[in-house]
């Protein structure tokens, strides 16, 4: 059992490992034989100002689509949870179509809509899809954050004379902070995963991100400066899991029985 | 949590976020009406040609889909239930979160890596043609078996981390108690975490199954012939084949095929559940 656990990490930290491998080795094909140590392919990637601006476009989509994301999830989710049946099978449903359909699919018909309305291909519209494609995800984990709240503290509060805003962050916004936080990364994340809706909806003005990069170096010129590439967007995904762990370290640790005030 | 919400902020301001919420719902699913609207419209067309030029597309993406999403579930299984017969909670937790870091690795940086490892010229490659079980001029690239784990190293991290968070909600405190009448470590985490690995198990296989039915870069690369999905066929009667109409369509009734197929098997076990808790009452 533990000989297949390790084989398994193994076998999903390889690609990261080979990255690394590939971005260091001083050899102009990416061979796998090792050629000496040079950080040359580090420095044409930073050099290029086709991946300086790759990134730009690949941080702003980051920001926006986590944000944007997350504030519609939070909407959705307090809708959700102050509502009947018959609204929240209304939501499920909606969001579970959101979930299923392909992003193919949803980029061209958001496009036909688009259109007809006059609007062309461009970054607005590719946001557009990317925050659509990571709702679904980002409710349902706000939904079980937000569901799992206690109000009763922030209640008492507000009925002793506390400020709304001051008890809304003193025992709502500091408890969930952290959650909120994981929730726009997770909104993040998925907007790095953007080739379909940077081809269909980028166009000219939709910028090029460096996953549409990594995509075209690979379809046309192969050099090992695209390791480093994929290995940038590997570091804009660390933020997920720094996230990820501070929840989890909240999570694990042991709840006073007596509420400090 | 409504009465105390709509106590503190008052009910009309919850009635407003409820309008914004389905009005948001509405125009985020308007390219999706529009799709089913157009495919009902499209009569018109050769379904039969279409079908029979495009079937092959719909077969493979949900074949290697649905074999993918198995695989991992398994393998996710597998190894979470090793995690659990095999280290303490803290261990389990940090070997958890340790197999959960190569996902946040994005697809397109991780699909390159196994591009170059199972290329000709990447260790992978070498070894199958050193091996002589890959005939010299055929790519390890092109072989539908690459495909399948290409998709299944993705998606496998997030799996198991799913099975690991489904499988510790089970209370220490029964752990302690199946301890101390005896049963062993293997049987506890195969009885007590039964139900709660059967729920990791359909969360992860639906992610999974989505994921792969509409990825778009793996199969463009891997798989060869194989790698003809629904995305890359769409993506080729677009750009390469132009026809706007056959793109369409194919990307209509797929997503038509798809969404029916999850709502209808949602209600089902949902009405399976109703009648089952009516039955035990």
């Amino acid at each position: 059992m533990r000989a297949l656990i390790w084989t398994v990490v193994l076998i999903v930290f390889l690609p990261v490992i080979y990255l690394l491998y590939a971005g260091l080795n001083n050899s102009e094909f990416m061979s796998a034989d090792f050629r000496g140590f040079t950080l040359m392919w580090l420095t044409n990637a930073v050099s290029d100002p086709r991946f300086l601006q790759a990134l730009a476009v690949t941080l702003l989509k980051f920001i926006v689509v986590g944000s944007f994301a997350c504030v519609l999830a939070l909407v959705i989710s307090i809708g959700y949870l102050t509502s009947r049946r018959w609204f929240r099978i209304v939501v499920i449903c909606s969001l579970v179509i959101l979930f299923v359909v392909p992003p193919t699919f949803y980029c061209l018909n958001l496009l036909s809509i688009a259109r007809s309305i006059g609007l062309e291909r461009g970054l607005f519209l590719a946001i557009v899809a990317q925050t659509v494609q990571a709702l679904p995800t980002v409710t349902g984990f706000l939904l079980l954050t937000l569901r799992n709240l206690n109000l009763n503290e922030f209640e008492a509060s507000v009925l002793l004379g506390a400020p709304i805003p001051l008890a809304l962050w003193r025992f709502v916004g500091k408890k969930i902070f952290s959650h909120l936080l994981l929730a726009f990364s997770i909104g993040g994340y998925i907007s790095l995963d953007d080739l379909v809706a940077n081809v269909y909806l980028g166009g000219d003005t939709g910028g090029i991100s460096i996953t549409k990069l990594i995509w075209e170096s690979m379809r046309s010129d192969v050099n090992p400066a695209i390791a480093w590439y994929s290995l940038t967007l590997t570091i804009i995904g660390a933020f997920i899991i720094v996230q990820f762990a501070r929840v989890d370290s909240q999570n694990s640790k042991p709840k006073d029985v007596v509420t400090r005030f | 949590m409504d009465k105390v919400v709509g106590r503190v902020i008052g009910y009309k301001a919850i009635s407003i976020i409820k309008v914004v919420s389905i009005f948001v719902l509405l125009l985020l699913l308007s390219p999706f009406i529009l799709g089913l609207v157009s495919l009902a419209t499209s009569l018109d067309l050769d379904w039969g040609q279409l079908w029979a030029a495009h079937s092959s597309a719909l077969w493979n993406s949900y074949s290697y889909a649905l074999l993918s999403a198995v695989s991992t579930c398994l393998l996710a299984w597998l190894c979470t239930l090793g995690l659990f017969v095999s280290y303490d909670d803290a261990t389990r937790r940090r070997v958890a979160l340790l197999c959960l870091i190569p996902f946040f690795a994005s697809t397109a940086a991780r699909l390159f890596s196994w591009v170059l490892l199972f290329s000709s010229f990447g260790v992978v490659g070498r070894l199958l043609h050193g091996l002589h079980l890959l005939p010299p001029q055929e790519s390890p690239l092109s072989l539908p078996s690459t495909l399948v784990f290409a998709l299944i190293t993705i998606y496998l991290p997030v799996s198991i981390f799913a099975f690991y968070s489904f499988g510790s909600s089970v209370p220490v405190s029964v752990e302690e108690a199946a301890t101390v009448l005896g049963a062993n470590s293997l049987s506890i985490n195969l009885t007590l975490r039964r139900r709660r690995l059967a729920w990791a198990f359909a969360v992860a296989f639906v992610f999974v199954f989505v994921s792969c039915h509409s990825a778009f870069m793996v199969p463009s690369v891997l798989g060869g012939s194989a790698g003809w999905f629904v995305s890359t066929s769409v993506d080729y009667l677009l750009n390469v084949a132009l026809r706007r109409d056959a793109a369409f369509f194919l990307s209509n009734l797929d997503t038509f095929i798809l969404t029916l197929g999850f709502l209808l098997v949602g209600f089902s076990s949902y009405l399976i559940g109703k009648l089952r808790s009516g039955a035990v009452k």
